[in-house]
């Protein structure tokens, strides 16, 4: 590259590209210009000199403002920080951001200082993140997607849909517990399930008390009929036992459950006259496929056990009930 | 023996400069301490209103308190040396810069002419700058008739004291292309010089 603005025909070069360097470097003064600078570029050497020189008076004088800028600041800003020392400086010194912040105390005591700006990030990012986990909560209950007690919960609480509703879209996920599966498939009762008023309470310990009150028994015995993972056969669980002595027998079992249940809602279980074998329900029609699934073994091992199978849920069809 | 803004390879400093003592200052400055702010403000601000002179003229003063200012709000979490204060500095000169040129373009100022002459702000002390600091003025008027991208390389290189790969970044450019701007700033420079007969 030509260093010269001169033809060069005119004569060699009077500097090089390095006495332009060392210009903008720094490393000549201008005691050394005679020698060191060449001399064609003595003058340039001599205006950045002038533009190094000491400051002067008048360059000094917003001194008070600036001044008075950083005391205002420092008084509000009671969270000033010496982030000296610390890796991850920005780029040319750019201030990091999201780092901690140390108190200095500079207030004095009780005196209400200034929020610090990561402490309101912070606050408004916590905000957000709550407003969206609302949001998404309240569209994940509409769209039915929430786990079954948490949909039941939705349904009772922001009208969305029921557990029942939902899981016949997205699908009854096996490990719902056994309130939800109440809600899912018991077919004997869908104004219950839909008008979220109180039943009888139920859990699953109350299959395993013996002290449960009739109604829970019944409940309970339903639960295990509907739910496939409640843990063990319907037929075997102590509910059922129960049941079946209180009502006098396995085949008195639908008869004593409704009655109990009507005790409970009596607007719920119109008191229709229910004759054991008859397969007539107190109340509703199941729909189509919402069967108990589990299958009782072949045989007597069922108590009542006989050829029907499992066709129904509590109150209706047992085993048995021909 | 002349007395020059930057500790360099020049002997001769004024105490305004920081140099290695930066680090405590700067750590005092971000405790709260004014004074140690002061130090900070008295190094770079003669540097950055001579810089801001040649590339933003009439509006320098304006656009060095407004970075100051913002330079006062980040001061908590800036972490550097002093050459990194003073890139993070004119950066944000920088940026204060082109946001008043922005706002320059959408809202016309009103000429001068049309301001009754009472009203027409005044320098008390323009004339006594001019007179205090002459070399350094004439140097300020002669870099600002070198093209807007060579003069401002040029200034930060000298004025700033910022190494070629610092103005790249801050400019965007690459370090040869900052390099060949501050050579031909230098060479028009020394053409202006030797053309006008100048004398500092």
């Amino acid at each position: 590259m030509q260093d010269s603005i001169l033809p060069t025909s005119w004569g060699s070069s009077p500097f090089d590209e390095q006495d332009l360097d060392a210009l903008l470097a720094a490393n000549t003064s201008p005691s050394e210009s005679t020698s060191a600078v060449p001399p064609a570029l003595r003058q340039v050497a001599d205006t950045l000199a002038a533009l190094r020189a000491a400051p002067s008076p008048a360059e000094l004088r917003g001194e008070a403002a600036i001044r008075a800028e950083f005391r205002a600041r420092a008084e509000f800003a009671p969270a000033m920080v010496t982030p000296f020392g610390g890796p991850g400086r920005g780029r040319h010194g750019t201030p990091r951001r999201g780092r901690g912040t140390r108190g200095r105390g500079r207030g004095t005591p009780g005196r209400g200082g200034r929020v610090p700006a990561h402490a309101r990030r912070g606050g408004l990012a916590a905000a957000v993140f709550a407003a969206a986990s609302v949001v998404i909560a309240v569209a994940a209950a509409y769209s039915g997607n929430l786990p079954g007690p948490a949909q039941r919960l939705a349904h009772v609480a922001l009208a969305a849909p029921s557990a029942r509703q939902s899981g016949a879209t997205t699908g009854a996920s096996p490990s719902m517990d056994v309130r939800s599966a109440r809600a899912v498939v018991s077919p004997s009762r869908p104004a219950a399930a839909n008008s979220a008023s109180p039943g009888p309470a139920v859990s699953p310990s109350a299959v395993e008390t013996p002290a449960a009150n009739p109604a829970s028994l019944c409940e309970a015995l339903s639960l295990s009929l509907e739910d496939p993972s409640f843990g063990r056969p319907w037929w075997e669980t102590p509910a059922y036992k129960q049941v079946s002595v209180a009502a006098g027998g396995a085949a008195r079992v639908p008869e004593y459950c409704a009655a109990e249940w009507a005790k409970l809602r009596p607007h719920d279980y119109p008191q229709v006259p229910v004759t054991p074998g008859s397969g007539n329900r107190p109340s509703g029609n199941p729909p189509s496929g919402s069967q108990p699934s589990g299958n009782p073994p072949s045989g007597n091992q069922a108590p009542g056990s006989g050829a029907s199978g499992n066709q129904g849920s509590i109150p209706g069809h047992l085993p048995g009930q021909g | 023996m002349p007395i020059s803004l930057r500790d360099g390879a020049f002997d001769a400093d004024t105490q305004l400069v920081v140099g290695k003592e930066f680090e405590a200052v700067l750590a005092a400055a971000q405790e709260g301490s004014e004074d140690a702010f002061a130090v900070l403000w008295r190094d770079v601000n003669p540097a950055l209103l001579r810089y801001l002179r040649v590339v933003a003229q009439e509006h320098a003063e304006d656009i060095a308190a407004e970075a100051w200012v913002q330079v006062v709000r980040g001061l908590p979490r800036f972490s550097g040396d002093e050459a990194a204060w003073r890139a993070w500095l004119f950066t944000n000169a920088r940026r204060r810069l082109f946001d008043q040129a922005r706002s320059r373009r959408r809202h016309p100022a009103q000429p001068l002419d049309d301001i009754r002459g009472d009203e027409v702000p005044r320098s008390p002390d323009a004339e006594q700058i001019a007179m205090e600091n002459l070399a350094t003025e004439s140097a300020i008027a002669t870099l600002s008739r070198l093209p807007e991208q060579q003069a401002e390389v040029i200034l930060l290189r000298v004025v700033a004291g910022l190494d070629t790969d610092v103005v790249a970044d801050m400019t965007g450019k690459t370090p040869g292309a900052v390099r060949v701007l501050a050579h031909r700033g230098l060479k028009k420079l020394q053409a202006l010089l030797s053309g006008a007969g100048v004398t500092l």
